[in-house]
């Protein structure tokens, strides 16, 4: 494992610079961080450019190249000239990476980010459209010209690889009180949370300047300024990232306008030592073509082209192999102006024609450019057995063919700090993974033991079909501790952190951290319309936090807010509860028992409200009363089921008209499934959404019936209590069975049966609860 | 090179009910034990005589001069191997008024300072901008800026405020002004490249144009820099942000607040007469780039101790910073900047809103 505090900076040939890393353990092993070079097919660039002299469809020209990493010879033997002769090379496995292409348009600085892949030499594709001859003429001038050299353009790689933390010691930290101050003080209305990549620019920014967010870096005993700059950039990289999915996460789980709202503080520490996924940016500049070869990647036509990237993305060899999940993946486009010669193959076993960039005539049969196709992919396996996908249409100019369609999966579990000695310490842990496998193929619940921190101690989970499988997949932790108890910490289901999210997502790595001590922050908050007549007056709310896996029926925490009195149109009660408890959030919870009391003389009472420990904010509004609805799964019949999603939501009030009846179906899927339409109109609709995955126990070991609790929200001048869900049961047997399409009412509680009928119609369940019977079983409840 | 510009605008992004105005600062020299040396003291005791009397007012409305509602605000600016921190003070003549009378207000300050009337030049400037904020409802129509020289003598700098107004065709018509003063077509027409505020001497010898833009790259900055025919220094400025950040700049300069200015100077007469570009300037609301006051007094302390500015004046400011009846203080730092004047070294600017000890100390 390379040493971070270690990097040298490499010179070499005209103005190459490159990094170099020396491994922790031998001092005579260095890595080299390879850099981008532009890549040659059967001898010639990979690279064209178009400029469209008459009809370009709403652009002006296209340029379209493909980049690769490589350790070019100079560089190595500058590097040698420094650090001696003797010395050895070794190679970096990557995690994950980014390839950017930086370019100007008439001096204005652009970035165009996209995904390369993880295997062969990391090829990635750009394709540019250039809307003006302006833009045009920019390129030109970037990549042609008689004299040659280096073009002001760029692309730089920042790949991910894991490494240990050495040489210093980095604090991320958000203070919610913070950003929450910010966005009262300057920002009272937004419309961008709950996308991920706006989110992230957002949080940013609310992280930079209203003091919410803090890296502190220790440095080690001799370590450098540099190396302090780096950790810094990998503290706030991590920092953003967290602070972006749990807003994100807010937003969809909206119970209330403004999500930065309803986020809590953490912190976290990451000790020397500790392995984390380093960054390693290289950048080179790309070269100008001589003129000879200029008159071969540049072309001049009238109209504008299809042009269309097609890409294998992600990591497509076995884990620790160099076996490829495939052979080949045979894509025929069909598009009208080229009737012919539409097919083509990418092929996996040597990753270096994982790219191709398909082009024809532009159609401009209906008067204006065309930008519709349609492709269908046969992967070709090993074992002679193929895939054929169904016909896809789309306008997108790249397609990445990911690696779920394989049926590949390869997610590795590594200890980051887990106390593995002493009396208190933990023994081993045991990891129980589940994903849903291609229908027909047995769903198991996989366990795995860790014993020991470290990248090479890791515990990695393979899957390898030859059919296509979903992106998500879930786990739960099982510490053995050296006391003989045990620790269960489960993470909560996927929901839809990441609804733009685009990548490959197979090589995951999960990080186990030591599963007690977490901090937690639980949040109480008021919202008082102003355009309510009815006020808050007075909140008294009584807090617990229970964890049932791991201390039964007693609670851990506690924590009581008397007379509150919530002023302004958002409040906070004070002080925060911050407690520390094992990260359990799939299944802990917090009870709230209280009552709050309106201006105009009325009260509700809060009676043992229970909601999921994901959510760490209790919202409380004069427009809404909260009521919890238990969810029972006692019935799962689990030596016949593995796993069971129950997806959970509410309607916003404005649309509960125009759909009527018809809730659309695609609303119960979790949003980075959905189509681009489907997710705005989901983001309109929805509220409150919640995503609980029951998983399974692995044989031998009896799966606890744990009671779920979903908070919901009811307007006040509106009776009824009205919500929806669906479950998606997937059997041992690899099938999958979901709840019928139906209305249930009475309850304010949902039964999970022990296996849907297999005959039945699946969809959402309706559940509403009219005023009658909600008002006596708020008086049964006292 | 001049004055900074005035970091009003982030005070719009306030909503109603902002905070009461921030107190005055102390004016006297020597109010405090170590304020005897401080440069900015000597400033504000020479300036205070020719204070207009709603500055000074215990019950002004607050000032969108600055975040505070402060209706002053100072101005540092650092260069390696140079005593001192050449400061200047930005003040609002008369916060709360409309924006023509306080054109009149800072007109007036102008005067006194320089004894004589503007040029003709910077007459005709001053009807043609105002004419603008009437077409367009300006926001605050000017401030006036003030320095001392070494010899103790005070020199004035109008701010006009080059209001969005647009012509019978809907174009800006800033634009031809624009171009004239710049000699060269825009540049960056995907940033939003807009000026804000013309900074003029009394004289009309140096004109400082006020932009604001979207978020920049580095790159961009040099461009820029070439339109005005100045010296592309871009990498310096990034260089700058990432000390001040402590984090390396790869995509855009990480604010999302951002502007520039440039300063001519006029040579010739009459048709003759052109504007030679003298320096550029880049700034950054100091919040958008590095946070709350704390963090951006860390920064700038930081920096200056490792290229050894003189920051005695700077840090005796901010002793004097006091929340207004026990209130959190609102943002005091407005801007931080790098001047970069032709091939000399780049200057660090900072500005700070003036808050005072107490609201008594106005008084004296």
């Amino acid at each position: 494992m390379f040493d971070v505090s270690s990097v040298r900076e490499i010179e070499y040939g005209a103005s190459g610079v490159t990094y170099v890393y020396q491994d922790h353990d031998n001092p005579k092993l260095w890595y080299m961080v390879p850099v981008p070079r532009l890549r040659t097919l059967d001898g010639a660039p990979s690279f064209g450019m178009t400029e469209y002299t008459s009809n370009g469809g709403g652009i002006a020209g296209l340029c379209t190249f493909e980049m690769e990493l490589v350790q070019p010879l100079e560089a190595r033997r500058a590097a040698e000239e420094i650090l001696g002769s003797d010395i050895s090379w070794g190679g970096f496995v990557w995690v994950g990476g980014t390839a950017y292409f930086y370019y100007d348009i008439a001096g204005e600085n652009e970035v165009l980010a996209v995904e390369p892949t993880l295997y062969g030499t990391n090829v990635a594709a750009f394709q540019i459209e250039l809307a003006t001859p302006e833009a045009v003429n920019s390129f030109k001038n970037a990549f042609s010209g008689d004299e040659g050299g280096a073009s002001t353009f760029r692309v730089e790689y920042e790949m991910q690889v894991l490494t240990k933390l050495l040489g210093a010691k980095a604090t991320v930290i958000y203070t919610a009180e913070a950003a929450i101050e910010y966005e009262k003080k300057y920002k009272t209305v937004r419309d961008t949370w709950g996308n991920q990549k706006q989110v992230l620019q957002e949080v940013k920014q609310v992280l930079r300047q209203s003091g919410a967010g803090e890296v502190k870096v220790e440095l080690g005993p001799g370590s450098s300024d540099e190396l302090a700059q780096r950790v810094r950039d990998w503290g706030w990289t991590t920092l953003e990232n967290q602070v972006a999915d749990t807003v994100a996460a807010a937003a969809v789980m909206a119970t209330g306008p403004n999500p930065v709202s309803a986020t809590t503080s953490f912190n976290q520490t990451y000790q020397e030592d500790t392995v984390i996924d380093w960054s390693t940016p290289v950048s080179s500049f790309m070269r100008r073509f001589s003129p000879d070869e200029w008159k071969q990647v540049f072309t001049k036509v009238d109209n504008r082209k299809l042009s269309v990237v097609f890409n294998l993305i992600g990591e497509l060899n076995r884990s620790g192999t160099d076996d490829p999940v495939a052979e080949t993946v045979t894509v025929t486009v069909t598009y009208p102006t080229r009737p012919t010669d539409n097919t083509f193959t990418l092929i996996v076993t040597d990753g270096d024609q994982s790219s191709k960039i398909y082009d024809a005539p532009g159609d401009f049969s209906g008067g204006s450019y065309n930008p519709e196709f349609t492709y269908t992919y046969v992967i070709n396996f090993k074992d002679g057995k193929t895939f054929k996908s169904d016909p896809i249409t789309t306008t997108d100019t790249l397609v990445n063919i990911t690696p779920n369609v394989f049926g590949t999966r390869q997610v590795t579990f590594i200890g980051q700090n887990i106390p593995f000695s002493g009396p208190a310490g933990v023994r081993e842990v045991n990891i129980d993974f589940f994903f849903a496998p291609p229908a027909g193929n047995p769903a198991i619940v996989q366990t795995k033991t860790l014993t020991a921190n470290g990248a090479e101690n890791g515990v990695r989970f393979d899957s390898f079909y030859n059919l296509p499988i979903g992106q998500n997949y879930s786990y739960r932790l099982r510490y053995q501790m050296a006391d003989n108890s045990e620790i269960v910490s489960e993470p909560p289901g996927a929901l839809s952190s990441a609804p733009d999210y685009t990548g490959s997502g197979n090589a995951d790595i999960v990080f186990v951290a030591d599963p007690k001590g977490l901090f937690t922050q639980f949040t109480l908050r008021a919202f008082n319309y102003t355009t309510e007549t009815t006020t808050l007056l007075l909140v008294d709310v009584n807090a617990q936090y229970f964890d049932p896996v791991n201390n039964g029926d007693k609670w851990i925490a506690e924590n009581t807010w008397s007379n509150w009195q919530p002023t302004g149109l958002l409040s906070f009660a004070e002080p925060r509860w911050n407690f520390q408890a094992v990260d359990n959030t799939n299944n802990a919870y917090f009870n709230l028992s209280g009552t709050i009391f309106y201006s105009n003389g009325e009260s509700f009472t809060l009676d043992g409200y229970r909601q999921s420990s994901e959510y760490k904010t209790m919202t409380v509004t004069n427009t809404v009363q909260n009521y919890s609805v238990k969810v029972d799964s006692s019935l799962v019949d689990w030596t016949q089921v593995a796993s069971v999603n129950l997806t959970m939501f509410q309607l916003k009030p404005q649309v509960r008209e125009k759909f009527g009846k018809n809730v659309p179906a695609f609303l119960s899927r979790p949003r980075h499934e959905m189509t681009t339409a489907q997710r705005i109109e989901a983001e309109a609709s929805q509220q409150n959404v919640m995503l609980f995955s029951l998983l399974g126990a692995p044989s031998g070991v009896v799966v606890d019936s744990l009671e779920r609790f979903y908070g919901i929200q009811r307007p006040i001048a509106e009776p009824t209590i009205e919500f929806y869900y669906t479950a998606v049961y997937v059997l041992k047997d690899g099938t999958t069975r979901e709840l019928e399409s139906q209305e249930v009412s009475g309850r304010l509680s949902v039964e999970l049966p022990a296996l849907p009928p297999a005959t039945v119609t699946p969809g959402l369940v309706r559940q509403v609860m009219e005023p009658g019977a909600l008002a006596a079983r708020m008086r049964q409840g006292g | 090179m001049s004055p900074p510009i005035p970091s009003g605008s982030a005070r719009l992004q306030q909503g109603p009910g902002a905070a009461p105005p921030a107190p005055l600062p102390s004016l006297q020299a020597g109010a405090g034990p170590a304020a005897a040396v401080s440069l900015l003291d000597r400033l504000l005791a020479a300036i205070r005589p020719l204070l207009p009397p709603a500055v000074l007012a215990p019950d002004r409305l607050p000032s969108d001069l600055t975040p505070s509602g402060a209706p002053m605000e100072a101005a540092f600016v650092w260069a390696d191997g140079e005593p001192g921190c050449d400061p200047r003070v930005s003040l609002d003549p008369a916060p709360g008024a409309l924006p023509g009378t306080r054109l009149e207000a800072a007109l007036s300050l102008c005067r006194a300072v320089a004894g004589a009337e503007p040029s003709p030049e910077v007459s005709r400037l001053v009807a043609r901008l105002s004419c603008w904020q009437r077409q367009a409802g300006g926001r605050y129509g000017a401030w006036a800026g003030l320095r001392q020289s070494a010899s103790g003598r005070l020199a004035a700098k109008l701010y006009l405020e080059v209001a969005p107004a647009v012509d019978a065709a809907g174009r800006p018509r800033w634009v031809g002004f624009e171009q004239r003063l710049a000699g060269a077509p825009p540049v960056l027409t995907g940033r939003n490249v807009r000026p804000t505020m013309l900074g003029v001497t009394p004289d009309g010898g140096v004109l400082e144009l006020y932009y604001r833009t979207d978020p920049l790259f580095p790159g961009d900055l040099d461009t820029l820099m070439r339109r005005f025919g100045l010296v592309p220094r871009g990498r310096e400025i990034r260089r700058l942000v990432e000390r001040l950040t402590g984090r390396s700049v790869r995509f855009e300069i990480p604010s999302s607040d951002v502007g520039f200015s440039v300063a001519f100077q006029i040579v010739g007469e009459g048709r003759a007469q052109r504007a030679h570009a003298l320096a550029f300037t880049f700034y950054s609301n100091a919040a958008a780039l590095l946070g709350p006051d704390a963090r951006v007094t860390e920064a700038l302390l930081a920096e200056g101790a490792v290229r050894g500015w003189d920051m005695a004046a700077y840090r005796h400011a901010l002793s004097g910073s006091g929340a207004p009846h026990g209130e959190a203080p609102l943002q005091r730092h407005g801007l931080v900047g790098l001047v970069l004047a032709g091939k000399a070294s780049a200057r660090v600017t900072a500005t700070l809103a003036a808050f005072g000890q107490s609201r008594e100390a106005c008084h004296g």
